[in-house]
């Protein structure tokens, strides 16, 4: 009896702790709660059938999924919810409150459909104050069957499809439709993005789409203002065609006219619809936007980083563990990807995009920086403030039914399963294995720093999700999610913000126009508090299939003082509004503000005058692919250049420059005359020297004659190491700016920079050397060189200066600066996987500083470097240029990256593999093909995907190999100022966000604002580094405010548009003492800026 | 050991002893089928592992010869290929032991080198297994099997030393192909645009010619001009074929096809069909014909090592002479100078267009096998079905080499002249082998 009383005790114990800690977990512990259909009521889910008819080989976009509108149908003030259905019946769902919902389909006559129902868009139509509904159509049916429907609302809770009585009943392949009024009449226009239904080359590199357009492109249909509508597609200059899936309105170029952004599905670029205000539209995404995702799916529209201006978050399909990584299809081979660039395809990288929008429209790609890059088969993204801090979050749908990229399927097994006799495609593709994802939440931590949430908030079931969105369904002023899924039930994740999140206050804002667009479709609101200012704004569609009501909701935080909001209505009137209520829905009506002028942007700091410079040099780079010999090498050393000197070659008092060729390019020498303007002076000795790559330079009066004599490094990595083509060549000036080239010592190093300085104390210049790569050997280190001046003479004395310079590492800049007050230039060295590195001078030699000076674990990729005292307390401070944070490619101190250097075939080839962090495991960062076409012997070994997918090089390779290998790291890929402490201690300071957008190549201190503070610029991209990282171009330059105390703010629309391929940067002062800055750009030309 | 433990092993080795045994009674009646299934079984996982075609051509010869130069020591009559082959010389002899069985032994060197060229390994590791099963139920002594196989592997060995100085090492470390800027070159083609295979290829050690430049062709028109008419003319040819194609025309280019994988995509949807490379479809096609006309065991090896080496020798020349030249394909130069949307019914593989790889291999194997078997023999080729294609008839060998050249033409892979020359290269290269090498 007793031991039955204490099991049952047990029992009893175990279930209370059970729903304690459920009650704990859940309802006070997590942001979220999952309802389901016990919940809610709402047990629609969106079922996928697969048969010899109905798959995927079939109809490609069949596990697409379905979308989720959101809108108050019978004005009681509840959001009510449609839900479309690939293959069943739509669902209508009447909000009783409390989230409870009841399924009012049948009544309401909105749930049949002959073909696939897509993207759903809830609009007053006829502005009657009812919302309608608009439900897009699409597969492998006939036109009647498939036409789009439009359900106007009959104020009683049932519809009738008057699609064709409004014009609007599209036949066409359709995905969604969106609402605004591009021709500024006042009233609504419907722009519908559809897809062709061949899918065969729909991820094939071709020269030319199909031609034939009927039901397949992008179309605009223009309100007539009497409930009817006419197609203006091919007039309007919309009717492009591709795999169109996402819609969204934004005015990208400030104009005051509503533009369109269009993300397209497969290899097809995306495109940007410019408005031209005459009631046509130019495809125009080159001109604003780098790069973008590959495989674009849905987009959203909205103001990131709280700078007032919005920005574009692109899903792509990545996954972010690196089994499914390794697993799953990506990008073409680098002869595709050339080949896609060759016919004309924008840059475009497996990676969701974030472009953030400069202010100034134009943008910068920071996905990667941000922490949203990767979040596997996504289809919508949705931002809300979902814990009211200020800063909008954001969650990714995602999850596909099949994963019909598996490699091993592709390559080996669906072929085998058919081999064995199996004859029924429907059949054979039911064997492709199905992985449920868990959806993304991401908290936005300000600053562009991104925070997966989703466990820690609640998100705990895989599904495979697809329309998504949000919105406050149980009026407690927190946004909920709704999400639909296939194959099971639609989850809504109830936001518990109001219970756990009570001291952040919001404010929701819906607008009141004028008929016939009363609810303000296209406007921008843009609020000012305390402590930021935030915009948003008012549109019916969201990301992917979805659309939700015409409101804006802001976070405030804690504390949080609202200044004022201004509304910027459709058609560009501004009207300010205040006095608004917080933690509550504002109803602003348009005309009870106070009406503002339109601001007049400052002028800019920097303005480019390269068109004006004279200055026509254009650096080509010769035809070469490091990836042809090395497949896994990280990046290509033969684009290094140009190499750039300034200084006074003929003794007028003006600064004259120096631009170095690739190979096969002469180098140039333009000299400035007393107007400023550059002009070519013939120099022979350079022509004579073409075939030569220059990668650094550097102007000094090497024979004491009072001129300035010239020192060019010759690099790359297009020859054998040991080449003589490595030699690198000095010239002598004649006093009035002519070069004669004279003999050098032989040397046969790949080079990097060349930095003078009187490193013996004799009175004429000496020069370090750097050293940059062993060709063909990477990540082998090049040697570098101390050149001693005797008379006039360069002599290598490396051995008795510094012997270790001659394995240092793979240099890229280095800068003289006495460190130490003793009067001597001492040695500071940058590079790729190494740390900052500093040798002392003793006057006759060189020591490395192994005492703890603070850059201990400072490995990165390092390019650039300088120095001078930003604190203004004495000693010399530190700047110095790392890869940045906007990589694939991540580092910590904990989590380093990592490059082994080792021939493992043993097959004379130098085979580097790169490792990185997955989710705290080191894996090679190449995918099986590439490191099997690099390591062929490991095809033996690596038969399978599979076999690779886990594999750490510990699995891989034989410990014998591993210990022999060279192993570099890198701990920290931040561009960072290191505060010199007075007694050679640095303290390390992560630079602002800007300047880790792109590797920084080049850095310049100077007072740019003439506030007596140093300043400092900032310049540098990398389209060096492999393709599927894909190339850093998200820099336009950076200007760093300095305060005088080492705090550095970056200054936003400063003018400058350093946004190619930047190297180098030298200030120069112009005739007549004005100041230039003069960026080296590779494979373009030369910008000036003047400031 | 429990019941059920024993139980299942002893079932299952019943069953397969069963079926072992059937399989053993057609070796017994015809004991040249194990020179077939080595070459079959090699063929296999070639498909499953994926080789390209220069590749592949290297498999087969150096595993023939193997076999061959364990045969030739248990059958008087035949001569060594040591001495005429390059580079190859001192094979061990057989001990003095007439407990070796030479056919066994033949067929593990033939698995010993075949293994080391493939990538699933374990293929013939029970491939070989299964060699000795079928030798110990046609009656082999354990020791007999036991002293067989070490006599195989140590032909294997010999000749794996000869392959490996053959330059096969050195060229897996050259650069891949770069991709040039100019127009009137090679670029990768739709729809996956592979990099371009073995561009060092023609550096490699031939089995029997001088040189690979050796029937070097001139080039028939000027292939280096895509601006001349007449490489416009070619072009027009090839678009015209391909866009006029019959049943016949299409049924051709698709038989002929042997493109190892071909990648079908819909959307995301990637699947890869498989099938033999041309030099593979050749060695299928010497199996059938030496089963179809019941030939023995010396003759069988007889077709399939000059056949083999005929092949190696004629993709090194074909090789020399792609990047020699560095021809675009059709569907490149149709694409940007013709038509825009224009693609050819085969997808094209990836390396330069002249000269024809298919007209030279086939050439070559059908010259050599036609002084085996007779200029005159008619055949079906039935080699296909198992890759879910039909049966051809040929009413000669030359024929089906002359079809396997003009196929690539209706494919839309080629122009005429690389066809013609092709065919010339190969016949060529089959009559030097032929000359070269004394089987007897």
């Amino acid at each position: 009896m007793i031991a039955i009383n204490s099991k049952l005790s047990v029992v009893l114990l175990s279930l209370f702790c059970i729903l304690a800690c459920n009650k704990k977990g859940s309802e006070e512990g997590t942001l979220f709660i999952e309802r389901h259909a016990k919940d809610t009521g709402i047990d629609f889910a969106n079922s996928i059938q697969e048969d010899s008819r109905i798959n995927i080989y079939n109809y490609e976009y069949l596990y697409n999924g379905g979308g989720v509108g959101v809108g108050d149908i019978n004005n009681d003030g509840l959001p009510d919810i449609f839900l479309t259905s690939t293959l069943g019946s739509n669902k209508l769902y009447l909000n009783k409150g409390g989230l409870k919902f009841e399924d009012i389909t049948k009544s309401a006559g909105v749930g049949l459909h002959i073909s696939f129902s897509t993207g759903v868009t809830m609009i007053d139509i006829n502005q009657d104050g009812y919302l309608d509904i608009y439900v897009c159509q699409t597969g492998i049916y006939q036109p009647e069957d498939r036409r789009n429907m439009l359900y106007i609302n009959q104020k009683d809770n049932t519809f009738k499809n008057e699609a064709q009585a409004y014009g609007l009943d599209d036949a066409s392949f359709s995905n969604h439709a969106t609402f605004f009024d591009y021709d500024h009449d006042g009233d609504l226009d419907m722009y519908l993005v559809n897809h062709p239904l061949d899918f065969k080359y729909a991820n094939t590199v071709i020269l030319a789409v199909d031609t034939v357009k009927q039901y397949s492109t992008n179309m605009l249909y223009r309100n007539n203002g009497n409930n009817t509508f006419t197609n203006v597609s091919a007039a309007a200059g919309v009717d492009k065609k591709a795999y169109s899936f996402c819609a969204s309105v934004i005015d990208v170029n400030n104009d005051g006219w509503e533009d369109v952004f269009v993300s397209n599905d497969y290899l097809m670029g995306d495109f940007l619809m410019i408005n031209q205000k005459d009631g046509t539209f130019k495809e125009s995404i080159q001109s604003y936007m780098k790069h973008s995702s590959w495989h674009s799916m849905g987009n959203a529209i909205t103001d990131v980083n709280n700078d007032g201006d919005l920005d574009i978050y692109i899903l792509d399909m990545v996954a972010e563990d690196n089994y499914r990584q390794k697993m799953l299809g990506g990008m073409p081979g680098y002869d595709g990807y050339l080949a896609a660039l060759k016919y004309g395809y924008q840059n475009q990288y497996l990676e969701n995009c974030l472009q953030l929008n400069r202010g100034d429209g134009t943008f910068s790609e920071v996905g990667q920086l941000a922490g949203i890059a990767q979040t596997d088969w996504s289809w919508a993204p949705v931002f809300a403030d979902f814990d009211k801090d200020g800063n909008k979050d954001v969650i990714v749908s995602n999850g596909y039914m099949r994963d019909v990229t598996n490699m091993d399927y592709a390559r080996y097994y669906l072929d085998s399963i058919k081999a064995s006799g199996n004859k029924d495609l429907g059949k054979i593709l039911q064997s492709i294995p199905q992985t449920p994802l868990l959806n993304y939440m991401y908290q936005n931590q300000g600053n562009l720093k991104f925070v997966n949430k989703s466990k820690e908030w609640g998100i705990t079931t895989p599904t495979f999700s697809n329309g998504t969105i949000v919105a406050d369904l149980d009026g407690d002023g927190d946004e909920d999610v709704i999400m639909n899924n296939v194959n099971t039930p639609v989850i809504i994740y109830e936001n518990q913000a109001s219970k756990l999140r009570k001291d952040n206050d919001y404010i929701s804002i819906q607008l009141e126009g004028t008929s016939p667009n009363k609810q303000g479709l296209g406007a921008l609101i843009t609020i000012t508090t305390d402590s930021f200012v935030q915009a948003d704004q008012i549109t019916c569609t969201h990301s992917y299939y979805s659309s939700g009501e015409p409101k804006v909701y802001f976070g405030l935080g804690k504390n949080n003082k609202i200044k004022d909001v201004t509304v910027r209505w459709p058609g560009g009137k501004l009207e300010q509004f205040e006095d608004l209520r917080k933690n509550k829905l504002n109803t602003l009506e348009f005309g009870k503000g106070k009406m503002i002028p339109k601001e007049v942007p400052a002028k800019p700091m920097f303005e480019d005058v390269s068109k004006v410079s004279g200055i026509a040099f254009v650096h080509h780079e010769n035809e070469f692919i490091d990836f042809k010999e090395n497949p896994t090498i990280s990046q290509k050393f033969s684009i290094e250049g140009p190499a750039m000197a300034t200084g006074d070659v003929n003794g007028d008092g003006l600064t004259d420059v120096y631009l170095g060729g690739a190979k096969d390019q002469a180098a140039v020498l333009y000299v400035q005359s007393n107007t400023g303007q550059f002009s070519i002076v013939s120099q022979p000795a350079f022509a004579n020297d073409a075939s030569f790559e220059d990668v650094g330079a550097a102007f000094f009066d090497v024979d004491k004659d009072g001129d300035l004599d010239l020192y060019v490094a010759s690099g790359g990595a297009e020859w054998e190491a040991g080449n003589a083509k490595y030699q690198d060549r000095q010239y002598l000036n004649n006093g009035k700016g002519i070069f004669q080239s004279t003999n050098l010592p032989i040397e046969t190093n790949s080079g990097s920079c060349v930095v003078p300085g009187d490193i013996d104390g004799d009175g004429d210049m000496d020069l370090f050397v750097g050293g940059r790569v062993l060709p063909g050997k990477y990540p082998m280190p090049a040697t570098s060189i101390i050149w001693i001046n005797e008379n006039g003479k360069l002599v290598n004395k490396t051995d008795t200066w510094c012997p270790a310079l001659k394995d240092i590492g793979l240099l890229t800049s280095a800068v003289w600066q006495d460190l130490n007050n003793d009067k001597k230039p001492d040695l500071i060295l940058s590079g790729q996987w190494m740390p900052i590195k500093i040798f002392y001078n003793t006057g006759t030699s060189l020591q490395i500083d192994t005492k703890a000076n603070g850059l201990e674990k400072s490995d990165g990729w390092w390019y650039s470097l300088a120095s001078a005292d930003m604190d203004g307390d004495g000693d010399m401070d530190l700047i110095a240029g790392n890869m940045g944070l906007n990589s694939r490619i991540k580092a910590k101190v904990d989590e380093p990256a990592c490059v082994y250097g080792y021939d493992w075939d043993e097959n004379g080839t130098m085979d580097p593999i790169m490792c990185i962090f997955y989710q705290g495991v080191s894996h090679p960062i190449h995918n099986r093909d590439q490191l099997t076409d690099q390591v062929r012997s490991l095809r033996k070994k690596l038969l399978r995907y599979q076999t690779y997918a886990n594999a750490t090089m510990q699995d891989i390779f034989p410990k014998e190999q591993l210990d022999k290998a060279l192993v570099l790291n890198a701990f920290t890929f931040a561009t960072t100022y290191f505060e010199n402490k007075g007694n050679g201690v640095f303290f390390k300071h992560e630079l602002p966000v800007e300047c880790q957008f792109a590797p920084v190549k080049s850095i310049q201190i100077t007072d740019v604002n003439q506030d007596k503070h140093l300043d400092v610029i900032m310049v540098g991209n990398g389209y060096e580094i492999e393709y599927e990282t894909g190339r850093y171009d998200a820099s336009q330059g950076v200007v760093l405010l300095g305060d005088g105390k080492g705090g550095f703010k970056s200054l936003r629309k400063s003018g400058l548009k350093a946004d190619l391929d930047a190297r180098h940067a030298e200030i120069i002062t112009g005739a007549g003492g004005n100041k230039r800055l003069l960026v080296g750009n590779n494979n373009a030309g030369i910008q000036m800026f003047a400031y | 050991m429990s019941f059920r433990s024993l139980f299942f092993p002893l079932l299952a080795c019943l069953l397969l002893g069963a079926v072992a045994c059937k399989k053993e009674k057609a070796v017994v009646l015809d004991d040249a089928q194990w020179i077939r299934d080595c070459n079959k079984k090699l063929t296999d996982v070639i498909v499953v592992d994926i080789f390209t075609p220069p590749v592949a051509s290297r498999m087969y010869p150096y595993a023939n010869v193997a076999a061959w130069e364990v045969l030739v020591q248990f059958n008087k009559g035949y001569k060594s290929m040591s001495g005429q082959l390059r580079g190859l010389d001192s094979i061990p002899q057989k001990p003095d032991k007439n407990n070796i069985d030479g056919l066994l032994a033949a067929s593990i060197a033939f698995s010993t080198v075949g293994q080391k060229a493939i990538y699933s390994e374990f293929e013939f590791d029970d491939f070989m297994k299964q060699l000795q099963d079928r030798a110990a139920k046609a009656g082999l002594s354990e020791e007999s099997i036991a002293e067989s196989v070490e006599f195989g592997k140590k032909v294997a060995s010999r000749i794996l030393c000869w392959q490996g100085k053959d330059q096969f090492k050195e060229t897996r470390a050259m650069a891949r192909y770069t991709v040039s800027n100019d127009a009137a070159k090679w670029r990768p083609t739709p729809t996956e645009y592979m990099e371009a295979i073995e561009p060092n290829w023609g550096t490699m050690r031939s089995m029997t010619l001088d040189s690979a430049s050796q029937f070097s062709k001139r080039i028939p028109v000027d292939y280096d001009d895509t601006n001349s008419k007449m490489f416009e003319e070619m072009a027009k040819h090839t678009k015209e074929a391909n866009d006029t194609l019959t049943a016949e025309h299409t049924e051709m280019a698709l038989f002929w096809d042997d493109n190892p994988a071909v990648v079908q995509n819909v959307g995301h949807l990637k699947m890869v069909n498989k099938k033999t490379t041309p030099p593979g479809h050749w060695m299928n096609i010497v199996g059938q014909l030496t089963r179809d006309k019941g030939l023995k065991l010396m003759p069988t090896a007889e077709a399939y090592l000059l056949a083999s080496i005929a092949v190696f020798d004629g993709v090194i020349s074909c090789w020399y002479e792609k990047y020699k030249t560095e021809t675009i394909r059709p569907v490149t130069y149709i694409n940007e100078r013709m038509d825009k949307s224009w693609r050819p019914v085969l997808q094209t593989p990836p390396f330069p267009e002249f000269i024809s790889g298919h007209s030279v291999i086939s050439a070559a194997a059908t010259t050599v096998l036609s002084n085996l078997l007779g200029g005159s023999l008619a055949f079906s080729d039935s080699t296909q079905v198992e890759y879910g294609l039909g049966i051809r008839s040929f009413p000669n060998l030359s024929s089906a080499a002359r079809e396997a050249g003009i196929s690539r033409v209706y494919g839309g892979i080629h122009f005429k002249p690389a066809i013609d020359s092709g065919l010339d290269m190969g016949n060529s290269v089959g009559d030097y082998v032929l000359t070269k090498i004394k089987t007897k």
